[in-house]
Protein backbone atom coordinates (compact mmCIF):
# COMPACT_ATOMS: atom_id res chain seq x y z
CA UNK A 1 0.00 0.00 0.00
CA UNK A 2 1.23 3.17 -0.85
CA UNK A 3 0.44 6.88 -0.58
CA UNK A 4 1.22 9.84 -3.28
CA UNK A 5 1.59 13.14 -2.01
CA UNK A 6 -0.98 14.63 -4.83
CA UNK A 7 -3.63 12.09 -3.83
CA UNK A 8 -3.54 12.20 0.39
CA UNK A 9 -2.90 16.47 -0.43
CA UNK A 10 -6.81 15.75 -2.80
CA UNK A 11 -8.07 13.76 0.65
CA UNK A 12 -7.03 16.34 3.49
CA UNK A 13 -8.63 19.48 1.31
CA UNK A 14 -11.46 17.25 0.72
CA UNK A 15 -12.00 16.48 4.21
CA UNK A 16 -11.02 20.09 5.20
CA UNK A 17 -13.78 21.52 3.13
CA UNK A 18 -16.41 18.77 3.56
CA UNK A 19 -15.53 19.79 7.70
CA UNK A 20 -15.68 23.20 6.98
CA UNK A 21 -19.39 23.03 5.32
CA UNK A 22 -20.27 20.89 8.52
CA UNK A 23 -18.97 23.44 11.08
CA UNK A 24 -20.40 26.01 9.30
CA UNK A 25 -24.09 26.04 10.17
CA UNK A 26 -23.67 25.62 13.65
CA UNK A 27 -21.41 28.60 13.80
CA UNK A 28 -23.66 30.66 11.82
CA UNK A 29 -26.86 29.33 14.04
CA UNK A 30 -25.89 31.46 17.19
CA UNK A 31 -27.11 35.06 14.84
CA UNK A 32 -29.93 36.26 15.95
CA UNK A 33 -32.79 34.59 13.15
CA UNK A 34 -35.71 36.88 11.63
CA UNK A 35 -38.43 35.23 12.08
CA UNK A 36 -38.97 34.49 8.28
CA UNK A 37 -35.97 33.07 8.60
CA UNK A 38 -37.02 30.16 11.45
CA UNK A 39 -39.77 29.87 9.53
CA UNK A 40 -37.56 28.51 6.57
CA UNK A 41 -35.14 25.94 9.10
CA UNK A 42 -38.94 25.31 10.41
CA UNK A 43 -39.65 22.99 7.30
CA UNK A 44 -35.71 21.94 6.49
CA UNK A 45 -36.99 18.35 7.62
CA UNK A 46 -39.69 17.93 5.41
CA UNK A 47 -38.51 19.11 2.40
CA UNK A 48 -34.75 17.38 3.16
CA UNK A 49 -36.69 14.34 4.03
CA UNK A 50 -38.63 14.47 0.53
CA UNK A 51 -35.65 15.63 -1.54
CA UNK A 52 -33.75 12.45 -0.64
CA UNK A 53 -36.73 9.93 -0.26
CA UNK A 54 -38.63 10.73 -3.23
CA UNK A 55 -36.07 10.60 -6.61
CA UNK A 56 -34.52 7.95 -4.86
CA UNK A 57 -37.48 5.90 -5.25
CA UNK A 58 -38.77 7.21 -8.24
CA UNK A 59 -34.92 6.67 -9.82
CA UNK A 60 -33.24 3.11 -10.27
CA UNK A 61 -33.39 2.01 -13.95
CA UNK A 62 -35.77 -0.84 -14.64
CA UNK A 63 -36.16 -1.48 -10.32
CA UNK A 64 -39.36 1.01 -10.88
CA UNK A 65 -41.95 -1.50 -10.05
CA UNK A 66 -40.15 -3.03 -7.27
CA UNK A 67 -39.39 0.54 -5.73
CA UNK A 68 -43.38 1.23 -6.15
CA UNK A 69 -44.15 -1.63 -4.18
CA UNK A 70 -41.90 -1.92 -1.51
CA UNK A 71 -42.40 2.02 -0.83
CA UNK A 72 -46.04 1.26 -0.84
CA UNK A 73 -45.30 -1.31 1.86
CA UNK A 74 -42.99 0.65 3.48
CA UNK A 75 -45.34 3.15 3.80
CA UNK A 76 -48.43 1.53 5.23
CA UNK A 77 -46.21 -0.42 7.76
CA UNK A 78 -44.79 2.63 9.19
CA UNK A 79 -48.10 4.80 9.10
CA UNK A 80 -49.35 1.31 11.05
CA UNK A 81 -46.23 0.52 13.22
CA UNK A 82 -44.11 3.94 13.29
CA UNK A 83 -40.75 2.33 13.66
CA UNK A 84 -38.25 2.46 11.18
CA UNK A 85 -36.64 -1.42 11.23
CA UNK A 86 -40.12 -2.87 10.66
CA UNK A 87 -40.63 0.04 7.61
CA UNK A 88 -37.53 -0.63 6.09
CA UNK A 89 -38.12 -4.75 6.69
CA UNK A 90 -41.37 -4.40 4.56
CA UNK A 91 -40.23 -2.24 1.95
CA UNK A 92 -37.05 -4.60 1.21
CA UNK A 93 -39.03 -7.27 1.10
CA UNK A 94 -41.49 -6.05 -1.28
CA UNK A 95 -38.80 -5.25 -3.76
CA UNK A 96 -37.25 -8.32 -3.15
CA UNK A 97 -40.55 -10.20 -3.60
CA UNK A 98 -41.45 -8.39 -6.96
CA UNK A 99 -37.79 -8.34 -8.39
CA UNK A 100 -38.00 -12.15 -8.26
CA UNK A 101 -41.54 -12.30 -9.27
CA UNK A 102 -41.02 -10.23 -12.79
CA UNK B 1 -36.11 43.40 37.18
CA UNK B 2 -37.00 41.80 40.26
CA UNK B 3 -39.11 39.40 38.81
CA UNK B 4 -36.57 38.77 35.87
CA UNK B 5 -33.65 38.19 38.67
CA UNK B 6 -36.00 35.92 40.29
CA UNK B 7 -37.36 33.58 37.05
CA UNK B 8 -33.22 33.41 36.80
CA UNK B 9 -32.43 31.97 40.20
CA UNK B 10 -35.39 29.15 39.44
CA UNK B 11 -33.93 28.20 36.29
CA UNK B 12 -30.49 27.97 37.90
CA UNK B 13 -31.73 25.88 41.22
CA UNK B 14 -33.20 23.90 38.32
CA UNK B 15 -30.22 23.38 36.15
CA UNK B 16 -28.37 22.29 39.34
CA UNK B 17 -30.50 19.93 40.57
CA UNK B 18 -31.10 18.20 37.09
CA UNK B 19 -27.02 17.76 36.70
CA UNK B 20 -26.23 14.35 37.76
CA UNK B 21 -29.52 13.00 35.80
CA UNK B 22 -28.27 14.83 32.88
CA UNK B 23 -24.62 12.44 33.39
CA UNK B 24 -26.62 9.60 33.43
CA UNK B 25 -28.79 10.99 30.23
CA UNK B 26 -25.35 11.56 28.39
CA UNK B 27 -24.95 8.13 28.04
CA UNK B 28 -28.12 6.68 27.66
CA UNK B 29 -28.77 9.56 24.62
CA UNK B 30 -25.31 8.13 23.56
CA UNK B 31 -26.15 4.72 23.60
CA UNK B 32 -29.65 5.38 21.96
CA UNK B 33 -28.16 7.13 19.20
CA UNK B 34 -25.35 4.54 18.56
CA UNK B 35 -28.37 1.97 18.39
CA UNK B 36 -30.94 4.32 16.27
CA UNK B 37 -28.90 3.77 12.58
CA UNK B 38 -28.73 -0.18 13.25
CA UNK B 39 -31.48 -0.92 10.85
CA UNK B 40 -29.55 1.56 8.14
CA UNK B 41 -26.35 -0.50 8.26
CA UNK B 42 -27.39 -2.69 5.75
CA UNK B 43 -27.61 -0.59 3.31
CA UNK B 44 -24.75 1.22 4.49
CA UNK B 45 -22.00 -1.80 4.40
CA UNK B 46 -22.46 -1.90 0.51
CA UNK B 47 -21.89 1.20 -0.56
CA UNK B 48 -18.74 1.39 1.54
CA UNK B 49 -17.23 -1.65 -0.11
CA UNK B 50 -18.77 0.16 -3.26
CA UNK B 51 -16.81 2.98 -3.12
CA UNK B 52 -13.65 1.01 -2.27
CA UNK B 53 -13.79 -0.95 -5.25
CA UNK B 54 -14.65 2.82 -7.42
CA UNK B 55 -11.46 4.49 -5.68
CA UNK B 56 -9.33 1.74 -6.68
CA UNK B 57 -10.55 1.25 -9.93
CA UNK B 58 -9.58 5.46 -9.96
CA UNK B 59 -6.13 4.97 -8.93
CA UNK B 60 -6.29 5.08 -5.38
CA UNK B 61 -4.26 2.36 -3.03
CA UNK B 62 -6.04 0.77 -0.30
CA UNK B 63 -4.29 3.14 2.19
CA UNK B 64 -5.20 6.48 0.84
CA UNK B 65 -9.16 4.55 0.08
CA UNK B 66 -8.76 3.94 3.97
CA UNK B 67 -8.10 7.29 4.46
CA UNK B 68 -10.25 9.44 2.75
CA UNK B 69 -13.39 7.20 4.28
CA UNK B 70 -11.67 8.09 8.08
CA UNK B 71 -11.15 11.70 7.24
CA UNK B 72 -13.63 12.50 4.85
CA UNK B 73 -16.32 10.54 6.02
CA UNK B 74 -18.89 11.53 3.11
CA UNK B 75 -20.21 9.18 0.58
CA UNK B 76 -21.39 10.92 -2.19
CA UNK B 77 -17.95 13.72 -2.03
CA UNK B 78 -16.00 10.58 -1.85
CA UNK B 79 -17.17 9.23 -4.51
CA UNK B 80 -17.42 12.35 -6.73
CA UNK B 81 -13.66 12.66 -5.55
CA UNK B 82 -12.60 9.46 -6.45
CA UNK B 83 -14.22 9.38 -9.58
CA UNK B 84 -13.36 13.26 -10.59
CA UNK B 85 -9.86 12.35 -10.03
CA UNK B 86 -10.11 8.76 -12.09
CA UNK B 87 -11.24 11.13 -15.20
CA UNK B 88 -8.20 13.03 -14.89
CA UNK B 89 -9.78 16.22 -13.39
CA UNK B 90 -7.77 19.02 -11.49
CA UNK B 91 -7.28 18.96 -7.44
CA UNK B 92 -8.73 22.24 -7.32
CA UNK B 93 -11.71 21.84 -9.44
CA UNK B 94 -12.57 18.46 -7.35
CA UNK B 95 -12.24 20.37 -3.96
CA UNK B 96 -14.53 22.85 -5.25
CA UNK B 97 -17.23 20.57 -6.45
CA UNK B 98 -16.96 18.07 -3.11
CA UNK B 99 -17.47 22.03 -1.24
CA UNK B 100 -20.98 22.12 -3.40
CA UNK B 101 -21.90 18.91 -2.66
CA UNK B 102 -21.58 19.45 1.08
CA UNK B 103 -23.23 22.81 1.51
CA UNK B 104 -26.31 20.75 2.49
CA UNK B 105 -24.75 20.33 5.61
CA UNK B 106 -24.96 24.11 6.14
CA UNK B 107 -28.62 23.46 6.15
CA UNK B 108 -28.60 20.59 8.14
CA UNK B 109 -26.61 21.83 10.89
CA UNK B 110 -28.69 25.08 11.13
CA UNK B 111 -31.70 22.88 11.61
CA UNK B 112 -30.23 21.13 14.25
CA UNK B 113 -28.55 24.22 15.82
CA UNK B 114 -32.03 25.76 16.15
CA UNK B 115 -33.55 22.62 18.21
CA UNK B 116 -30.31 22.19 20.52
CA UNK B 117 -30.70 23.66 24.37
CA UNK B 118 -27.91 26.53 24.94
CA UNK B 119 -24.50 24.69 26.38
CA UNK B 120 -25.76 21.17 25.38
CA UNK B 121 -22.99 18.91 25.60
CA UNK B 122 -20.81 17.57 23.32
CA UNK B 123 -20.04 21.18 21.59
CA UNK B 124 -20.80 21.39 17.71
CA UNK B 125 -17.00 21.06 16.54
CA UNK B 126 -17.14 17.38 18.31
CA UNK B 127 -20.53 16.35 16.34
CA UNK B 128 -20.35 18.16 13.54
CA UNK B 129 -17.62 16.03 11.03
CA UNK B 130 -20.19 13.48 12.00
CA UNK B 131 -23.15 15.43 10.32
CA UNK B 132 -24.31 13.24 7.59
CA UNK B 133 -27.88 13.17 5.78
CA UNK B 134 -28.79 9.62 7.79
CA UNK B 135 -27.44 11.18 11.47
CA UNK B 136 -29.61 14.57 10.89
CA UNK B 137 -32.08 12.53 9.87
CA UNK B 138 -32.51 10.65 13.06
CA UNK B 139 -31.41 12.92 15.22
CA UNK B 140 -34.31 15.47 14.06
CA UNK B 141 -36.76 12.76 14.38
CA UNK B 142 -35.74 12.83 17.80
CA UNK B 143 -35.71 16.80 18.01
CA UNK B 144 -39.36 16.42 16.59
CA UNK B 145 -40.91 13.95 19.33
CA UNK B 146 -39.12 15.91 21.81
CA UNK B 147 -36.25 13.82 22.88
CA UNK B 148 -33.70 15.17 20.75
CA UNK B 149 -29.80 15.76 22.00
CA UNK B 150 -26.36 16.19 20.50
CA UNK B 151 -25.55 13.00 22.54
CA UNK B 152 -28.02 11.27 19.99
CA UNK B 153 -26.32 13.14 17.38
CA UNK B 154 -22.71 11.78 18.22
CA UNK B 155 -23.73 8.42 18.87
CA UNK B 156 -25.81 8.33 15.67
CA UNK B 157 -22.53 9.73 14.56
CA UNK B 158 -19.99 7.01 15.76
CA UNK B 159 -22.35 4.27 14.68
CA UNK B 160 -22.35 5.43 11.16
CA UNK B 161 -18.72 6.45 10.89
CA UNK B 162 -17.55 2.46 12.36
CA UNK B 163 -19.47 1.25 10.18
CA UNK B 164 -18.52 3.38 6.67
CA UNK B 165 -14.73 2.43 7.75
CA UNK B 166 -14.87 -0.90 8.22
CA UNK B 167 -17.35 -1.40 5.10
CA UNK B 168 -14.50 0.68 3.56
CA UNK B 169 -11.86 -2.04 4.63
CA UNK B 170 -13.84 -4.68 3.22
CA UNK B 171 -13.89 -3.40 0.45
CA UNK B 172 -10.28 -2.56 0.10
CA UNK B 173 -9.15 -5.76 1.30
CA UNK B 174 -11.33 -8.20 0.06
CA UNK B 175 -13.48 -5.88 -2.98
CA UNK B 176 -13.28 -8.82 -5.51
CA UNK B 177 -14.05 -11.91 -3.91
CA UNK B 178 -17.40 -10.36 -2.77
CA UNK B 179 -20.98 -10.74 -4.98
CA UNK B 180 -21.64 -7.30 -6.35
CA UNK B 181 -23.36 -5.40 -3.82
CA UNK B 182 -25.26 -3.49 -6.15
CA UNK B 183 -26.96 -6.79 -7.31
CA UNK B 184 -28.79 -6.69 -3.57
CA UNK B 185 -30.41 -3.53 -4.76
CA UNK B 186 -29.81 -2.15 -0.70
CA UNK B 187 -28.92 1.09 -1.48
CA UNK B 188 -32.82 1.39 -1.70
CA UNK B 189 -32.72 1.08 2.28
CA UNK B 190 -31.88 4.85 2.04
CA UNK B 191 -34.34 6.58 0.58
CA UNK B 192 -36.99 4.13 2.13
CA UNK B 193 -35.16 4.81 5.50
CA UNK B 194 -36.18 8.70 4.20
CA UNK B 195 -39.74 8.03 3.62
CA UNK B 196 -40.28 6.65 6.94
CA UNK B 197 -38.40 9.84 8.85
CA UNK B 198 -41.23 11.79 6.22
CA UNK B 199 -44.30 10.45 6.61
CA UNK B 200 -44.98 11.33 10.51
CA UNK B 201 -44.27 14.83 9.31
CA UNK B 202 -46.69 15.70 7.22
CA UNK B 203 -49.27 16.71 9.14
CA UNK B 204 -50.15 20.29 8.11
CA UNK B 205 -51.26 21.20 4.45
CA UNK B 206 -48.65 23.56 4.09
CA UNK B 207 -46.04 20.41 5.05
CA UNK B 208 -47.57 18.25 2.43
CA UNK B 209 -47.15 21.20 -0.33
CA UNK B 210 -43.08 21.44 1.13
CA UNK B 211 -42.81 17.90 0.61
CA UNK B 212 -44.73 17.89 -2.69
CA UNK B 213 -42.51 20.89 -4.26
CA UNK B 214 -38.86 19.39 -2.60
CA UNK B 215 -40.11 15.82 -4.63
CA UNK B 216 -40.89 17.82 -7.65
CA UNK B 217 -37.99 20.23 -7.84
CA UNK B 218 -35.67 17.23 -6.84
CA UNK B 219 -37.12 14.83 -9.68
CA UNK B 220 -37.31 18.24 -12.44
CA UNK B 221 -33.51 19.01 -11.75
CA UNK B 222 -32.09 15.80 -11.23
CA UNK B 223 -30.63 14.77 -14.53
CA UNK B 224 -29.46 18.51 -14.78
CA UNK B 225 -27.33 18.82 -11.58
CA UNK B 226 -24.92 16.81 -9.25
CA UNK B 227 -26.79 15.03 -6.30
CA UNK B 228 -26.15 17.59 -3.96
CA UNK B 229 -26.97 20.62 -5.90
CA UNK B 230 -29.97 18.91 -6.87
CA UNK B 231 -31.05 17.94 -3.38
CA UNK B 232 -30.16 22.07 -2.35
CA UNK B 233 -32.20 23.15 -4.61
CA UNK B 234 -35.27 21.16 -4.06
CA UNK B 235 -34.85 21.46 0.00
CA UNK B 236 -34.10 25.13 -0.34
CA UNK B 237 -37.16 25.86 -2.62
CA UNK B 238 -39.36 23.94 -1.03
CA UNK B 239 -38.65 25.16 2.41
CA UNK B 240 -38.91 29.13 1.80
CA UNK B 241 -42.21 28.00 0.15
CA UNK B 242 -42.91 26.51 3.53
CA UNK B 243 -41.81 29.65 5.39
CA UNK B 244 -43.91 31.89 3.02
CA UNK B 245 -47.16 29.96 2.85
CA UNK B 246 -46.69 29.51 7.26
CA UNK B 247 -47.43 33.22 7.35
CA UNK B 248 -50.64 32.90 6.53
CA UNK B 249 -51.76 30.42 8.87
CA UNK B 250 -52.45 31.37 12.41
CA UNK B 251 -49.48 31.95 14.72
CA UNK B 252 -50.63 29.02 17.39
CA UNK B 253 -51.29 26.65 14.53
CA UNK B 254 -47.96 27.05 12.99
CA UNK B 255 -45.75 25.92 15.75
CA UNK B 256 -47.41 22.99 16.75
CA UNK B 257 -48.20 21.71 12.48
CA UNK B 258 -44.63 21.49 12.05
CA UNK B 259 -43.37 20.13 15.23
CA UNK B 260 -46.05 17.48 15.67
Amino acid sequence: MNISAERLLLVLAVAAVTYLTRVAGFALGDREMSPAFDRFLAYVPVASFAALAIPGIADGAGTLPSRVIGATLATLVVLRFGKLWTCLLAGMAGFWLVGLLR
Amino acid sequence: MIANTGRERIISIKKARTEPAEDRSFREQLRRGFMGPMPLWPGAVPFGIAYALVSRASGFSGLETLLSSLLVYAGSAQLVMVTLYGSGAGLISIIVTAAILNLRHILYALSINRRMRPGERPGKAIVAPLLTDEAYGLTMREYLAGRGSMAYLLGAGISLYVVWAASTMGGVLFGSLLPDPEKLGLEFIFPLSFLALLLPLLRSRVAVVVAIVAAGTALAVGPYADGGVTFLIAAVTAAALGAALDRNTTQEQKADEVDA
